[in-house]
């Protein structure tokens, strides 16, 4: 329901009821309320720089109605 | 990247989109939601919408407007259009505040739809031709079917019908469907062989609270708010009824609900936040949560199996050894002329408590400082003398234990003994399952061996040659029933009969010529004709010989209640069914109205009188035709404790809308003073359901160890391991929905086993291996967790799924008082598998499940 999640041994953890997700299968809810899985974010090495870009996301950010911008 | 196709904008439903309200279709909590429906392309705004609220920016967490990926769905009605359906968690239901579990968040998308995830829904009445099925039309299938139903009830008699059919309420059935099916099988067809749901027979589960007076659904949720202590036992209730836990026991554990309890207590009565006992072998995902927000307040005992009244009767010695028990109270509201039997039986009051306790520690494995901890936090009065108000809540762990009516029992004159009924705060019941809707003419066996049972076992009855016809509703045996491995052999052989004898180069769909070779195949051969009732294709299914196509929640307007509050609502239609699927009632009502015609042809008008008052027209006459049942509920409040729990006699379908999510509580009186419909929040706080309103106390049997179906087992060393089963959080009974949604399948790929790290070790076995876990009753297939949830010795898994299920290994016992099986417990052997893994393995998390730790 939107509340921040804690990051610990491969996973992520809601403090408000528990929702866990697993952090290496594709953010999947395996315990607790969640219905939605996390929403991923694509990622680029770019290894010439080393540098990282966030270039899109899979899935919806929890408590919008779009990633982007709407009226 | 994502393992299936998500979305990154959601439709808004515009101000003008159809409204309805529902309540979820899964657990007892039954949280109330919001139902939308608009046209494709008619979208709303940000800020001009349905919801009325700005869809603009960032919802706040806990207080926002609750609105996901797996919230919505295109559906198409019979009009040909596509529509838009949102399906959100209602903030003004006061069960769940907006809250939703990762089940219920999932309603929109089990919706039917040619475009999603549920597509393979039934959609013809099917006949069995050969190895596959053709699809006939309604008429046909109800000729066929009633055709049969008289020629067998007639030349075999009544007891030829044999029926499992669901007996509770939300799962796309509720108080209009159960009342249909009491009319046809319990008034009209009158067969003695019926069983419910899941279990082999046609019986509560709590008689044993019953048989006191003390119907199981008594408290409310704000109980869970107010209590002193709560107490689960047997009940896993934040996988199982997960906004029960955290939205009524999360905020009692916290101190989130101080307030409430200083304006519900008396006056000078000391309030904390609340203790929590957990009484479940296994450590959970409920004992790790409750633990990590409310450490040094929760207590987590580990009785051994079968053990649980054992532990129930010793705890009560100790409260009753102290003094902690109201005599005044108890003289005034219970049967002391039955007192005595529960002394001496239950509390065992003529041997010294040591000699009790010390008996119990060695029987159930939980030791004395642990019992004394619990009789404390349940019945230790406060500062001031104040009584505790405690208020326990057991379910399957119980119930599905052994000595079902023993255990149950003892449970409710533990509550009874320590005054923890009818005050707020106060309760002594059943969590439940799927929510309730139980409305039926009288049953052919009213209770328990002490009043008129034990019911018949139908399953034994079929695997012995029972029967001609068996017709299952909404339930699939096959994955469900106790020792189904043998079950399933023993159908399908009889079932392979009846079409070997019927199929000669086809099966005739004429439904004379059908039914005529089938009454012969019954005349020469054991075989058996099996009618399934359904939403999908079940494992049971598949040997049946016609299949009729249900409508689901959604489809229909049906109404429940929930099992926390017996909150009544309605479940209303915002869907169509379907190709050519009926609600059930409808389908229940075309055949009886057959018979009716065909016992008229025949002139015999009292056969014919049986199946009369099955016309109905609507969803909501069916409702009024159940209401018949309930009597005369024109009485006072302190005469609630006559009515039934499920009494709704003056609501209507239109109430019901009109009062929304609000709903009304079971049971509805008609108040005598101003006319007018009300509830009852919380029950017997003036007397009990018995012919004086006295609680009615029993003696429970002493321990007399395992009856032999499990004791075979116990030292011997070839099945080492004790056997539990329960739930997951993920998924809803057999999956019937969970299967075609990536989340739950991709989270949840094959039925499973948790195993203790050092069973696990030295099985040389570890997360993601798969293994046999069998014993003499049959084998199943499992994917291994390991976990620290199980101890040693003791392993547990999931009790169905739709790829398998775990009932193969159960054992035929039943306690013989009341005919409930003892799913919860037997022993196993495990033997790894060697090979390559299933792929889809690989994409599930094997993180342990009640770790909750950061
Ligand atoms: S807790 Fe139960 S009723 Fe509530 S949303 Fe979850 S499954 Fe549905």
């Amino acid at each position: 329901m939107g509340c921040p999640l804690n990051f610990s041994n491969g996973r992520f953890v809601c403090g408000c009821h528990f929702s866990m997700f697993d952090a290496s299968k594709n953010g999947q809810a395996y315990q607790g309320l969640s219905s939605q899985w996390l929403a991923q974010v694509l990622l680029r090495l770019d290894a010439a720089t080393g540098n990282i870009y966030a270039e899109g996301i899979e899935g919806l950010v929890y408590g919008r109605v779009s990633n982007l911008n709407v009226s | 990247m994502s393992l299936f196709t998500r979305k990154d904008t959601l439709p808004i439903p515009p101000v003008d989109a159809e409204r309805y309200t529902t309540v979820c279709q899964y657990c007892s909590a039954g949280c109330g939601y919001n139902v939308y429906v608009w046209p494709v392309g008619k979208n709303g705004t940000a800020r001009d919408n349905a919801f009325g609220i700005d869809l603009s920016t960032q919802s706040p967490m806990l207080s926002g407007h609750s609105y996901s990926e797996t919230m919505c769905n295109v559906i198409t009605r019979k009009d040909g259009i596509r529509y838009h359906l949102a399906i959100v968690p209602a903030k003004e239901s006061r069960i769940n505040k907006g809250d939703y579990s990762i089940r219920g968040g999932t309603n929109a998308i089990t919706a039917w739809s040619d475009s999603g995830y549920i597509r393979k829904r039934l959609k013809q009445p099917l006949l069995r031709n050969g190895e596959s099925f053709v699809a006939i039309s309604w008429k046909d299938a109800t000729d066929i079917i009633a055709t049969l139903v008289k020629s067998s009830m007639d030349r075999y008699g009544a007891d030829s019908i044999a029926m499992k059919f669901y007996d509770h309420g939300s799962s796309g059935v509720g108080f209009e469907d159960n009342w249909a099916a009491g009319k046809l099988f319990l008034s009209g067809i009158g067969t003695n062989y019926l069983s419910i749901h899941n279990r082999p027979a046609y019986n509560s589960e709590v008689w044993g609270s019953r048989e006191r007076g003390m119907h199981e659904l008594n408290y409310d949720v704000d109980d869970a708010r107010l209590a002193d202590t709560v107490v689960l036992w047997g009940a896993n209730t934040y996988e199982a009824a997960t906004i029960l836990f955290t939205e009524h026991i999360m905020p009692n554990l916290q101190g989130g609900s101080m307030d409430e309890k200083k304006q519900n207590f008396d006056a000078g009565e000391p309030a904390s936040e609340g203790c929590l006992i957990v009484i479940d072998p296994r450590k959970t995902a409920t004992v790790a949560v409750a633990e990590s927000i409310a450490r040094g307040r929760v207590l987590h005992i580990r009785p051994n199996l079968g053990t649980d009244w054992i532990l129930a009767n010793a705890i009560a010695r100790i409260a009753w050894e102290n003094g902690w028990y109201d005599k005044s109270f108890l003289e005034k509201r219970t049967d002391m002329k039955t007192f005595g039997e529960y002394r001496d039986k239950s509390l065992q009051a003529g041997k010294s408590l040591g000699s009790v306790l010390a008996e119990a520690e060695k029987i159930t494995g939980v030791s004395r400082k642990e019992m004394e901890q619990a009789a404390e936090w349940i019945a230790k009065p406060k500062a001031g003398g104040f009584k505790r108000r405690t208020l326990t809540i057991y379910e399957k762990g119980i119930i599905w234990n052994m000595k079902n009516y023993d255990q149950v029992a003892a449970i409710a004159q533990l509550g009874m003994l320590t005054s923890n009924v009818g005050r707020p705060g106060t309760g002594c019941g059943r969590q439940g399952g799927h929510q309730e809707g139980y409305v039926r003419p009288p049953a052919p066996t009213p209770g328990s061996i002490y009043a008129g049972g034990p019911p018949k076992n139908v399953d034994k009855y079929l695997t012995g040659g029972g029967a001609k016809i068996y017709w299952v509703g909404a339930t699939d045996p096959y994955l469900s029933t106790p020792n189904s491995q043998y079950f399933r052999k023993a159908l399908k052989k009889r079932s392979a009969t009846l079409l070997d004898h019927i199929d000669e180069g086809g099966v005739p769909t004429d439904p004379k010529r059908l039914a005529s070779r089938v009454l012969e195949a019954f005349e020469k051969s054991d075989g058996l004709f099996i009618i399934v009732q359904d939403i999908y294709m079940t494992q049971t299914a598949k040997d049946a010989m016609l299949i009729l196509p249900a409508a689901g929640w959604g489809e229909a307007a049906e109404t429940s209640i929930n099992c926390h509050s017996r909150l009544l609502r309605i479940y209303d239609k915002f869907m169509d069914a379907p190709g050519e699927a009926l609600p059930d009632w409808k389908i229940l009502s075309m055949v009886g109205m057959k018979l009716r015609e065909l016992y008229l042809a025949d002139g015999n008008t009292a056969m014919a009188d049986r199946f009369s008052g099955m016309d109905w027209k609507s969803d909501g006459e069916v409702f009024l035709a159940g209401a018949q049942e309930f009597g005369d509920n024109r009485i006072p409040e302190t005469g609630e404790a006559k009515l039934s729990a499920e009494c709704y006699k003056g609501v209507t379908h239109q109430i019901l809308r009109s009062l929304g999510n609000t709903g009304i509580q079971t049971p509805v009186r008609v108040d005598p003073a101003t006319g007018k419909l009300v509830g009852t929040k919380r029950r017997f706080t003036y007397s009990f359901s018995t012919k004086d309103g006295l609680f009615k106390w029993y003696g429970t049997d002493p321990w007399t160890g395992y009856p032999p179906e499990v004791a075979k087992y116990v030292d011997n060393p070839n099945y080492p391991f004790w056997f539990t089963t329960g739930r997951s959080q993920l998924v809803w009974q057999t999956m019937y929905h969970d299967r075609y949604l990536p989340e739950k399948s991709y989270a949840l790929p094959l039925p499973y086993i948790e195993v203790n790290p050092e069973d696990a070790a030295r099985l040389g076995i570890r997360s993601g291996d798969m293994v046999e876990v069998y014993n003499d009753e049959g084998s199943s297939v499992a994917l291994v967790y390991v976990n620290d949830a199980c101890r040693l010795g003791l392993v547990f898994g999931i009790m169905y799924h739709a790829k398998g299920t775990m009932n193969h290994l159960t054992s035929s016992y039943t306690d013989p008082k009341t005919t409930i099986p003892w799913y919860k417990g037997t022993r196993v052997a495990i033997r790894p598998y060697r090979g390559t893994a299933d792929e889809a393995i690989k994409k599930a998390s094997f993180l342990p499940n009640n770790d909750v730790g950061t």
